[in-house]
């Protein structure tokens, strides 16, 4: 995926789709999608109403949903657009919603989810186009989090380690304002468990996360922020 | 026996504490390394226990960090956990903060106290 600004200025995201393969790494039968996004904040919904020249299905280019991991783009009709600003301004944002919310044939829904959550998606008549799109960030840290699962010892998190790792995301970024650049300690007890976050900021972003069982009675230089009790 | 100086020091620098049970660091001398399991953005080194360990066993289980290994070598900051089962010292974490990590010890590095109220002690091993 590849994002940039064209020439008429619109910020462009560039990707690839395809019918997944097997292991839902990759595409069989590649092609080559461009995405064009109003996205300019870090915050909202922002739908892009205009006609694109030459492009008459972009009635509605883009709707996103941020901060955290969903982004969506409906086009072909007003309609759809407006029902999946609903859905993601309700907050309820899932994507087995989003599937129930479009018909089978109604619309080309592309929807930016993690891979592990995608490839479990009820598709009825392939109407989702799955995608290898997300939010670069998260993949980025999804990642990195592998490690921490390395060894089952997050298996009281959940079965689903896709869902757990973005969980874990989310809870990060939501406490980003009080975030410091270095270690972060975000603690707390999850499903019973006292758990702790560790998020490595640089410049601001965070830049790799761990997640470990326990908390640490040693406190370092970086914040140390409580979430209290939350089941996941 | 641990035999990796390079883990001998993560050990005896994050074992070192008033703010631990003195019966853990006692517990080094009678652990060997079970088994590694390497991640690519860290390892996790898990410990087997001679059965004089039970001696110093301690009562609770902790989660101990605080450490950062610093290693030109390899380009490398990473940080550090360990963990204790039954009252044993049970597995240590490395994780780098950026990059990968190697999979053969650094053979230069230093590693270093972090955590307030430490001895601020640390181990260069630069040549």
């Amino acid at each position: 995926m590849s994002r940039h600004t064209d020439l008429n200025g619109d910020d462009v995201i560039e990707y690839k789709t395809g019918t997944w393969n097997e292991d839902h790494t990759g595409f069989i039968g590649e092609t080559t999608k461009i995405v064009y996004t109003t996205y300019k904040s870090a915050a909202g919904i922002n739908i892009d109403n205009s006609t694109r020249a030459g492009e008459p299905n972009y009635s509605f280019k883009n709707t996103r949903y941020t901060p955290n991991s969903y982004q969506m783009g409906v086009y072909k009709s007003m309609d759809q657009a407006s029902k999946a600003a609903a859905i993601l301004l309700a907050g309820a944002v899932s994507l087995p919603s989003l599937a129930e919310a479009f018909p089978a044939t109604a619309a080309n829904v592309f929807i930016y989810g993690p891979i592990e959550e995608l490839a479990g998606l009820p598709n009825p008549e392939g109407m989702i186009e799955k995608t290898m799109v997300k939010d670069a960030a998260n993949s980025y840290l999804s990642k990195k989090l592998e490690h921490a699962f390395a060894n089952g010892r997050l298996n009281y998190l959940g079965s689903n380690v896709g869902a757990v790792k973005q969980k874990a995301i989310s809870l990060a970024n939501s406490y980003k304002p009080l975030l410091k650049n270095g270690d972060n300690t975000i603690i707390g007890n999850i499903n019973g468990q006292a758990t702790s976050i560790k998020a490595f900021v640089k410049d601001g972003e965070i830049s790799n996360m761990n997640i470990y069982p326990g908390v640490s009675n040693r406190a370092t230089d970086g914040p140390v922020i409580n979430f209290g009790n939350q089941t996941w | 026996m641990i035999k990796s100086q390079y883990i001998l020091d993560i050990l005896s620098l994050i074992l070192d504490g008033n703010d631990i049970d003195s019966k853990l660091k006692k517990q080094i001398k009678f652990i060997s390394e079970k088994n590694r399991q390497h991640t690519g953005a860290g390892v996790f080194i898990y410990f087997d226990h001679d059965k004089d360990i039970f001696k110093c066993k301690v009562n609770q289980d902790i989660v101990l960090n605080g450490l950062k290994i610093y290693s030109k070598e390899y380009d490398l900051e990473a940080e550090v956990n360990l963990f204790t089962k039954d009252g044993l010292l049970d597995y240590l974490e490395i994780l780098a903060i950026a990059g990968s990590y190697p999979i053969e010890d650094p053979k230069k590095y230093i590693v270093k106290q972090i955590w307030l109220n430490s001895p601020n002690r640390e181990i260069v091993r630069e040549n």
